[in-house]
């Protein structure tokens, strides 16, 4: 905790809304605490998998950036819209990549799992290439309920927003993602 | 409100459609990030001890700078992809025999006619060519910004940075490694953890192999050290290995 110790001084005093225990640890704390659900949060938002831990690395630098400012409501949703910038920077670095040096789009990098069945990594490729075509704040919302098992109350906490228009991201995204799937196979006449 | 059902767990019979889609998202799971990346995250963000500052005033005004630079950025980088693809398609010859990534892609011809067909971009400009220096000049001191991988910063670029990295490659392939080294230097320097900082180390490496002064590997291994993975490894593997005399 040394290390800890040194770059986050106590400032439990200034943070009365906090429920950690101790203020040098906060962080510490919030990072242990909720890490693993940051590396969540990038990947629905479209983060791909090799670059997770990169940007989950920045996410906690840019919260320990911001720490001295932060007002201790909300960790969750603090950190998710860090994560959300973080990403957003991310998409336009990746673009100005391939505009300048050619490379793969975020949506096309999908790397094979070890023991994975062809079949299964073709799935997992269509559903990203499919979701790329999305609305962003939609399909985080259909990632983090669908696959990541996150409640819409959840959802909306991390969002900053009503249940109701988590539920309705929600619908919208289903019924897209659908229409997409039914597009896709009428154009190959098979599975996508 | 009780949550719907989630589709992949639906084991009512819908369309072909719908039946397709749950069997997409059971194909893929929730995540659950290795243990490593948790232990290697901790030990990056928590050993950097720069002070807590307030930025509030870096980001002021934000939001009203925003689109004039995207659109600079937009226009500098139409304009930098077409250098780009020249520059790697005039010597294929070259780029063939410091392949280090695979199977070798077919030729490209470098007319300018042939440079504008060629669609799409190449994937992976794997290898930089190391062009041998005409100056009969010692070569300059070459400061090298070090940045550590603690402290990376997310900074906006813009379009005078990215011209630093192209202006690097031209200068390579001009055969002068030393303006080389001086563009990518400034580009980390401005921009360590930049969209094109990948690049630039990987351009820094090549301009230090063709320097020859002994740089290469000190620069290879900040290379690996903040791009494993990245594009140019192999490169950076071989300077390594080679002590920077290659």
């Amino acid at each position: 905790m040394d290390l800890v110790a040194t770059a986050f001084p106590d400032r439990s005093s200034e943070r009365p809304g906090m429920e950690m225990t101790s203020g040098r640890e906060e962080l510490a704390v919030v990072y242990e605490r909720h890490f693993d659900d940051v590396c969540r949060w990038l990947r629905a938002m479209g983060g791909p998998e090799r670059e997770l831990e990169d940007l989950a690395q920045e996410t906690f630098l840019v919260a320990r950036r911001k720490y001295d400012r932060f007002d201790g409501r909300n960790v969750a949703g603090w950190l998710y819209r860090i994560a959300w910038r973080v990403m957003a920077d991310a998409r336009r670095r990746v673009w100005l990549r391939r505009m300048v040096f050619g490379g793969e789009a975020l949506a096309e990098i999908v790397d094979e799992r070890p023991g994975e069945s062809v079949e299964s990594f073709e799935a997992r490729r269509t559903l990203r290439l499919l979701l790329a075509r999305m609305n962003v704040e939609r399909r985080t919302t259909l990632v983090l309920f669908e696959i990541e098992g996150y409640s819409t109350e959840e959802i909306a906490a991390l969002q900053g927003i009503q249940v109701a228009t988590v539920s309705t991201r929600l619908l919208r995204a289903r019924r897209e993602l659908l229409e997409m799937t039914r597009a896709l196979r009428a154009k190959t006449g098979e599975r996508p | 409100v009780k949550d719907p059902t989630r589709l992949r767990e639906d084991t009512t019979d819908g369309d072909a459609a719908a039946q397709e889609v749950a069997r997409l998202l059971r194909a893929e799971t929730a995540l659950v990030p290795p243990r490593e990346w948790r232990e290697r995250v901790r030990e990056a963000v928590f050993r950097s001890v720069e002070p807590l500052t307030s930025r509030t005033g870096a980001r002021r005004g934000r939001l009203r700078r925003l689109w004039i630079p995207m659109l600079a950025l937009a226009g500098a980088a139409a304009g930098a992809s077409m250098t780009g693809v020249a520059w790697w398609a005039s010597s294929p010859a070259s780029r063939e025999a410091h392949r280090v990534d695979g199977p070798a892609a077919p030729p490209v011809a470098a007319s300018p006619a042939r440079v504008e067909s060629v669609a799409p971009v190449p994937s992976v400009p794997s290898v930089l060519e190391p062009i041998p220096s005409t100056s009969t000049d010692a070569p300059a001191p070459h400061a090298t910004a070090v940045h550590h991988w603690g402290t990376k910063r997310v900074a906006k670029e813009t379009p005078e940075d990215a011209a630093l990295v192209l202006g690097a490659l031209e200068a390579l392939r001009a055969g002068d490694p030393v303006h080389a080294g001086a563009l990518v230097d400034e580009y980390l320097h401005r921009l360590p953890a930049g969209p094109l900082a990948e690049e630039a180390r990987g351009v820094a490496v090549d301009a230090a192999v063709a320097r020859a002064d002994g740089s290469a590997p000190q620069l290879a291994r900040q290379y690996l050290e903040h791009h494993p993975r990245g594009r140019f490894a192999g490169r950076a593997l071989d300077a390594l290995n080679a002590g920077g005399t290659r």
